[in-house]
């Protein structure tokens, strides 16, 4: 099982095409979809994010990383399904709030986040309050990740908490925001539970409250 | 009245106009649009070197030719004279005369692309901005040929496709602020909006804000007045977050 290694690497260095080759080799001689997942392109992208975070890694490489986790990814999932497995990694819900269609750092988190072993369901852009409760509902999502990238559009965060609250379920999800224009008081002000500055930082807070720390 | 003006180089034309148009006196000093692409931290710092080299030389008042832009705004401070800043989250509000006819439009057409003529003046950055702005700093700002060269020509729609900023984008829209002959802008804009394949608007604005900021005419509605000894801190206000002004710490 040497040649394993090989797909840490391939994620480490964000190469898509051997990650997914290795994958299907490894698939084939039935290795465990969940050694390959959690002992080898989990721990890559943790990797990968505390480089990002120490900026020795670009958003470009961080970008291929993620492609080559998704493209490997793509192949074991629909194993997990037929297995008739249980999901059991927790649901975090992403999108940007209403009236706010920018997505870059957004879509680095969702990356980031399926990396540390979330099961990922992106709303987009432009997500009204009612998007994120029904999705939360409809996917039993344990964490909320708002991302604005504008002044005129952060309000929107606080709308959407709101609407949780109003809705009774504030308290059986963790809510994180991010985005340029976002501030740790600003998310204390308006009753988030958390805020970083960067997507890598942002999965390691989202573990931590959800007590997935290792 | 003398006034320090400080401001972005966006409002160069408005401003000229507008300080033809007072009885007060201004001296302006202009700074690269490009320092938007900063750090917050890093604008601020440029923004309180004009001002601090301001202080002390018998203004009645600086005046911030600048919105909330991002949030570089919070921690300045007024040591010696007092500074005045529209409340607006950025210029398209200032251009617009008003930030709730900014918001009223914004959220009827979410990415939308604003031009005015100061933006189509100032699109290219000084090398010195370029090399330390954000996007240089996350490895955006990288050509397409360095891209193929170290991810392959096969990811480069890939690459470029995530890292568009404004790929969700639908709208472009020219603010018409009726002071600056502006003709030769509007084709650009409508230009650039085509090249986009983006809708085209042009928006009335005015330059009501920036006439006010000059003549001294601060309401507490659409201004922040920075005394001596405080500090822009957030607030929760609903109309527009983050701009009170609070006694700094000893």
């Amino acid at each position: 099982m040497d040649y394993l290694e090989k797909l840490h690497d391939a994620v480490l260095k964000g190469n898509p095409d051997i990650a997914v080759e290795i994958t299907e080799k490894a698939l084939e001689e039935k290795i465990d979809p969940h050694v390959l997942i959690n002992e080898y392109m989990i721990r890559a992208m943790d990797e990968v994010g505390a480089r990002f975070e120490r900026f020795e890694y670009f958003i470009p490489q961080l970008l291929m990383s993620a492609k080559a986790m998704k493209g490997a990814m793509a192949l074991i999932r629909p194993l997990l399904i037929s297995e008739g497995e249980e999901d059991n990694s927790i649901c975090a819900i992403t999108g940007t709030v209403k009236g706010d269609v920018h997505d870059i750092g957004k879509n680095l988190l969702g990356a980031l986040l399926e990396g540390g072993g979330f099961r990922v369901v992106d709303l987009g852009t432009n997500v009204s309050p009612e998007q994120f409760i029904e999705a939360v509902e409809t996917h039993k999502a344990k964490l909320v990740c708002m991302s604005a990238l504008l002044t005129t559009t952060m309000p929107g965060m606080k709308t959407t908490i709101d609407a949780f609250k109003g809705a009774g379920i504030r308290d059986k999800v963790t809510m994180l925001v991010g985005g340029a224009p976002v501030t740790n008081q600003f998310a204390k002000d308006i009753g988030a539970d958390g805020y970083k500055d960067n997507a890598s930082a942002g999965v390691v807070l989202a573990k931590e409250l959800l007590g997935l720390t290792k | 009245m003398h006034y320090k003006l400080i401001s972005c180089e966006v409002f160069k034309d408005e401003l000229l106009h507008c300080i033809d148009n007072t009885e007060n006196i201004i001296d302006a000093e202009f700074i690269a649009k490009g320092i938007h692409d900063l750090s917050n931290a890093e604008m601020r710092n440029r923004i309180e070197k004009s001002i601090r080299q301001s202080e002390g030389l018998g203004f009645d008042a600086i005046l911030l030719g600048y919105g909330l832009c991002n949030t570089w705004v919070f921690g300045l401070s007024a040591q010696q004279t007092k500074i005045v800043i529209p409340k607006s989250h950025d210029c398209i509000g200032i251009l617009m005369g008003s930030k709730q006819k900014y918001l009223d439009y914004y959220f009827k057409n979410p990415g939308t692309y604003f031009q005015s003529v100061g933006w189509l003046k100032n699109t290219e950055n000084e090398p010195s901005i370029k090399k330390r702005s954000i996007q240089k700093l996350y490895g955006m700002d990288v050509s397409q040929e360095e891209l193929k060269e170290k991810y392959g020509e096969k990811h480069i729609n890939y690459l470029n496709d995530s890292m568009n900023q404004t790929k969700h984008y639908s709208k472009m829209a020219f603010i018409d602020t009726g002071t600056v002959n502006n003709t030769h802008y509007q084709i650009k804009a409508k230009d650039n909006a085509k090249n986009n394949n983006w809708n085209f608007d042009v928006l009335k604005g005015n330059v009501q804000l920036l006439q006010q900021l000059v003549n001294g005419n601060w309401p507490d509605s659409e201004f922040l007045i920075i005394n001596p000894g405080t500090t822009v801190t957030q607030s929760m206000d609903n109309d527009l977050i983050y701009t009170t002004a609070t006694v700094s710490p000893v």
